[in-house]
C-alpha cells in the first residue's frame, strides 16, 4: 500500500473509531445492555489505535489527544455529577419504580412532584428551610460586622500589643472546631440557650480566619489612600465604610459566601444542641427525616433535592468567587 | 469613580473635640452595660443565696427528721426486749413518720428551737405508740427510757445538725443546680457576672476621673487609645467566649476525671486519657478503633482523590471549550451538604436496589452488601471521602497550575519536550508545593470526619459499631453520656494528630512562599 492509500485507510478506521469510543463510554453507564457499550469502547479504541499507526500526521495527533482529553473530562464529570442526577430523577420516581432492580435511569414521569408534598407533609421542611435561613442570615451579617471591625483594627489601626495578640489569633486557627466543640457545648448549655437558634448562630459570631482574610485584602490597599483621607478630615469609621468596605468587595464576597456555605451545611453543631423538631435546621431535620421515614428512599431523594439546591442556585450565581474563595483560603466549604 | 469626586462628598471638616466626645459616650455605655451586667449577677448571687438558705432549711428538716426520729426510737427501743413492743414501736415510728415531717417543716418555718422540735417529735412519737403496745407496764418503761435519754438526744442531734449546717456553701448549692432550674446562667455564672460588671463600672468611673481632669491634649490621647478597642470589642468578645476561653478549658477539663455536663468530676488526673486510652479491660476500646479507622481513612481517602485532582487539574487547565460546564460538574460537590449528599450515596450503596450493585451485575459480579456488613464499612466510607474530597483538591491544585508561569511551558516546547515529559519535568515539580499543602489540609479535614459515618451507617458508627472515627467517639462521649472530660481528652489526643499536620502545612507556605 502506497503512503497516499495508508493515509486514507488509517483516516477511515480512525474517524469511526473515535466516535465509536465516545459512544460506548458515554452510553456505558446509561444503557441496558452493558456488553455492548463495552464492546463498541473497546472496538472504537482499537480502530482508533489502528488509524492512528496507519495515519500518524500532526493533525491526527492533536485530535487525538483533544478527544482523549475530553472523553476522560466526561466521563470524570459524569460520575462526579451522577449523585446529583440519581437523587433529582428517585425524587421524581414512585415507590414501585424505586424497587425495581436493575434500576431505571429516568422516572416514568418527570413532573410527577408527589413525593415532594409527601415529604414536606410528614415533616415541617418549611419551618427547618426558615430556621436555616434565619440562621445563615443572621450568622453572615454578625460576622460580616465583627469582622470587618477587627480586621480592620488589625490591619489599619495603631494599639500596644497587636503584634502579639494577631499571632496568638493566628496559632489558635489550627485548632479544629471539633476541640471546641466540647466547652461551646457547655457554655451554651450552662447559658440556657440549648435548643434555641440563638445557640446555632452565637459561637459564630467572629471567626480568626474569616478575619484574617480581610486583613490581608486590606493590608494590601496603599497607605496613601488612608493618609489623604485623614488629612482631609475623614475619620476611620467613615473610612472604613465608604473607602475600606467598597474597596473590599471581592474578599467580603469570598467570606460571605464561604460563611454562608459553611452555616447551611452545618451538621454536627445542630446535632449537639437542638433537640425539638421546630428548632432543627434542614440537614439536622433531613438527617431526622431519615429515621422518620425508614425505607422509603423517594422520599429522602425529595428532600435531599430541597436541601441541596439553595446551595446549588448559590454556586451557579457566584462560581467564580466561591471558587477563588476556597482557592485562596484553602479551606474546605 | 475618580479621586475628585470621592473626595468631594467624602472628607467632612475636622472635629474639634471628637476625644471629648468619645470619653462620655464610653462612660455612659460602659455605666449602662456595667450596671446592667452587675445587677444579674447580684440579682443571681442572691437568688442562689436564696436556694442555699432554701437548702440549709432542708438539711435541717431532714436531719431532725430522719435522724431524731432514728435516735428516739432506738431509744424507746433500748429498754424492752419484748419483740412484739419493738415491732409497736417501729409501727408508731412509721405511721407519723410523713405528719412528723410536715409538723417539723411549720415549727422550723416558726423560728422554733432544734429541742422543741425535737420534744414535739418525741411527744408525737410516744403518742403513737401508746396505742399499739397493749402492755401498759412496758408501755411506761418506754415513756421513762425516753424521758431519760431525751435530753442527749436533743444534744447529739442539734450538735449534727448544726455540724452539717456550715459545709454547705455557695459552690456546693451552684454545683448542684440542674441546668433546668429557672434564672439557671445567673446564678451559675453569678461571680463571672458581678466581676465583669465590677470591671465596667471601675472603667468607667476611671474614664471619668480623666474627663474631670485631664487636659484636651491628654484626653485626645486616650480616646486615641480608646478606639482600636471599640473597633476590636465585638471581634474580640465572640473570641474570647467561644475560642480562647474553650481551648484553656478543654485542656483544663482533660484532667478533671470524669468531668460531666453537670459539672461535676471526681478529682484531677490523667485519668480520662487512661480511659480513653485502654479502655476498660475485657471491653473493646472504641477510641483505638476510631484512630485505626480514621487513619486507614485518611491513608487511603487523600493519596487517591490527590492523585487523580492532579489528573483532573491538568486537562482543566489546558485551553477547554464548555471549561464553565466542566468546573460547574467537579466543583459542584462541594457546596452540597454532606447529609443530603450522603443520604443520595446510602441509596447509591443500597444492597437490594442500589445503583452500584446494578452495574456491578452488569459487569458480572455479584451484589455486595456494602452498608450492613461490616468488612465494606471502610470501603464505603472511602468511595464517599474520594468524591466528597475531589472538588476542594482540584480547586486547589487548579489555581496552582494556573501560578505557573506560561514561559517554562513555551520554552520546553520551543525545545521540543513532549506533553508527557514536559508534565513530569515542569508541571510536577512547580506544583509540588501546592501538593504538598493539599495533601496536609485534605489530611487535617480527614482527620476530623464524623458526618460521614453518622449519616451513611444512619446514625450507628458501622454496622457492627466497627466504624468509630476520632470525632464519631468524642461526639458520643459528649452527646450520649455527657462525659466532657473524657471526650476532652480523646480531643486533645486528636489535636496533636492535627498538630503535626498543620505543622507541616506551615513548614510547606513558609518555604514556598505560599499562601
Amino acid at each position: 500500500m502506497d503512503k497516499r492509500g495508508k493515509k486514507i485507510a488509517g483516516t477511515m478506521l480512525y474517524v469511526p473509531g473515535v466516535l465509536l469510543m465516545v459512544l460506548g463510554i458515554i452510553y456505558l453507564p446509561i444503557t441496558a445492555s452493558m456488553s455492548l457499550a463495552v464492546a463498541a469502547a473497546l472496538g472504537g479504541a482499537a480502530m482508533t489505535a489502528a488509524g492512528l499507526y496507519l495515519n500518524h500526521s500532526h493533525k491526527t495527533k492533536t485530535l487525538t489527544a483533544r478527544t482523549v482529553r475530553y472523553v476522560l473530562l466526561s466521563l470524570g464529570a459524569v460520575i462526579m455529577m451522577f449523585p446529583f442526577y440519581w437523587m433529582l430523577s428517585s425524587a421524581f420516581k414512585t415507590s414501585a419504580e424505586m424497587n425495581l432492580f436493575p434500576p431505571s435511569m429516568a422516572p416514568n414521569n418527570w413532573f410527577d412532584y408527589g413525593n415532594f408534598v409527601v415529604a414536606f407533609e410528614t415533616a415541617p421542611f418549611a419551618r427547618y428551610f426558615m430556621n436555616s435561613v434565619i440562621v445563615v442570615l443572621s450568622s453572615v451579617v454578625i460576622t460580616a460586622f465583627t469582622t470587618i471591625l477587627g480586621a480592620f483594627a488589625f490591619s489599619r489601626l495603631k494599639f500596644p500589643g497587636k503584634e502579639i495578640l494577631f499571632s496568638l489569633l493566628l496559632s489558635m486557627m489550627m485548632v479544629p472546631f471539633e476541640i471546641l466543640v466540647i466547652t461551646n457545648y457547655q457554655t451554651i448549655v450552662k447559658i440556657g440557650l440549648s435548643d434555641t437558634l440563638y445557640a446555632l448562630v452565637l459561637p459564630f459570631i467572629s471567626s480568626i480566619f474569616y478575619t484574617y482574610i480581610l486583613r490581608n485584602f486590606f493590608s494590601s490597599i496603599p497607605d496613601g489612600l488612608y493618609w489623604s483621607a485623614r488629612v482631609d478630615g475623614c475619620t476611620n469609621w467613615r473610612y472604613l465604610w465608604k473607602i475600606m468596605v467598597p474597596i473590599g468587595r471581592p474578599a467580603l464576597m469570598t467570606i460571605i459566601l464561604l460563611n454562608a456555605m459553611a452555616s447551611w451545611n452545618s451538621f454536627m453543631w445542630p446535632l449537639l444542641v437542638i433537640k425539638r423538631d421546630t428548632n432543627r435546621t434542614l440537614p439536622f431535620g433531613l438527617y431526622s427525616f431519615t429515621t422518620e421515614v425508614g425505607a422509603n428512599n423517594e422520599l429522602l431523594m425529595a428532600a435531599s433535592s430541597v436541601v441541596v439546591m439553595p446551595m446549588i442556585l448559590l454556586f451557579f450565581l457566584a462560581r467564580k468567587q466561591i471558587v477563588n474563595g476556597v482557592a485562596r483560603g484553602g479551606i474546605k466549604g | 469613580m475618580t479621586q475628585k469626586q470621592t473626595a468631594g462628598n467624602l472628607f467632612v471638616r475636622p472635629k474639634r473635640h471628637w476625644g471629648a466626645k468619645r470619653i462620655i459616650i464610653h462612660i455612659a455605655v460602659f455605666t449602662l452595660v456595667g450596671t446592667f451586667i452587675l445587677s444579674a449577677g447580684i440579682f443571681g448571687r442572691v437568688t442562689l443565696k436564696g436556694r442555699a438558705d432554701e437548702y440549709l432549711v432542708s438539711t435541717r428538716v431532714d436531719t431532725l427528721h430522719l435522724d431524731g426520729m432514728d435516735a428516739i426510737k432506738s431509744a424507746m427501743q433500748s429498754v424492752v426486749d419484748d419483740a412484739a413492743v419493738r415491732r409497736a414501736v417501729d409501727q408508731a415510728a412509721t405511721s407519723r413518720k410523713r405528719t412528723l415531717k410536715t409538723t417539723i417543716i411549720r415549727m422550723i418555718a416558726q423560728g422554733e428551737e432544734d429541742a422543741a422540735v425535737l420534744q414535739a417529735v418525741a411527744d408525737a412519737m410516744l403518742t403513737a405508740a401508746q396505742d399499739r403496745i397493749e402492755d401498759h407496764g412496758a408501755y411506761l418503761a418506754v415513756e421513762k427510757a425516753l424521758g431519760e435519754q431525751l435530753d442527749g438526744i436533743k444534744a447529739s442531734i442539734s450538735e449534727l445538725s448544726n455540724e452539717r449546717l456550715p459545709q454547705i456553701t455557695l459552690t456546693d448549692v451552684r454545683k448542684a443546680l440542674s441546668v433546668t432550674t429557672q434564672y439557671y446562667p445567673f446564678m451559675f455564672y453569678h461571680v463571672a457576672l458581678i466581676t465583669a460588671g465590677s470591671a465596667l463600672l471601675l472603667a468607667a468611673a476611671v474614664l471619668l476621673y480623666i474627663w474631670i481632669r485631664f487636659d484636651e491634649e491628654n484626653k485626645r490621647r486616650v480616646a486615641e487609645w480608646l478606639e482600636p478597642m471599640d473597633y476590636l470589642a465585638p471581634f474580640m468578645v465572640g473570641i474570647l467566649l467561644f475560642t480562647l476561653y474553650p481551648v484553656v478549658r478543654v485542656v483544663v477539663m482533660s484532667f478533671q476525671e470524669r468531668f460531666r455536663l453537670d459539672g461535676s468530676y471526681t478529682g484531677w488526673g490523667i485519668g480520662n486519657y487512661e480511659y480513653v486510652l485502654k479502655g476498660i479491660e475485657g471491653t473493646s476500646n472504641y477510641f483505638v478503633q476510631g484512630v485505626r479507622n480514621t487513619v486507614l481513612y485518611v491513608l487511603y481517602t487523600v493519596p487517591a482523590s490527590t492523585a487523580l485532582a492532579i489528573v483532573i487539574a491538568y486537562l482543566l487547565n489546558q485551553k477547554l471549550r464548555l471549561s464553565a460546564l466542566f468546573q460547574t460538574a467537579y466543583f459542584l460537590p462541594m457546596v452540597t451538604s454532606i447529609t443530603a449528599v450522603g443520604l443520595v450515596w446510602r441509596w447509591i450503596f443500597n444492597r437490594d436496589f442500589g445503583v452500584l450493585n446494578a452495574l456491578l451485575m452488569l459487569f458480572g459480579m455479584d451484589k455486595i452488601n456494602w452498608l450492613q456488613e461490616a468488612a465494606n464499612s471502610l470501603m464505603v466510607m472511602v468511595i464517599f471521602g474520594i468524591w466528597n474530597t475531589l472538588p476542594f483538591t482540584i480547586i486547589l491544585l487548579l489555581s496552582g497550575l494556573q501560578n505557573i508561569d506560561e514561559a517554562y511551558y513555551t520554552v520546553a516546547r520551543v525545545d521540543g519536550a513532549k506533553a508527557l515529559r514536559i508534565f513530569r519535568r515542569i508541571t510536577v515539580p512547580l506544583l509540588a508545593p501546592t501538593i504538598g499543602l493539599v495533601l496536609t489540609i485534605n489530611s487535617i479535614s480527614a482527620f476530623k470526619v464524623f458526618a460521614e459515618v453518622t449519616v451513611l451507617f444512619n446514625g450507628s458508627p458501622g454496622p457492627a459499631y466497627n466504624m468509630y472515627t476520632v470525632v464519631y467517639y468524642i461526639y458520643e462521649m459528649m452527646h450520649q453520656r455527657l462525659e466532657l472530660g473524657r471526650a476532652a481528652a480523646a480531643a486533645i489526643v486528636l489535636f496533636v494528630f492535627i498538630f503535626l499536620f498543620t505543622v507541616a502545612q506551615r513548614y510547606i507556605q513558609r518555604k514556598w512562599n505560599y499562601v
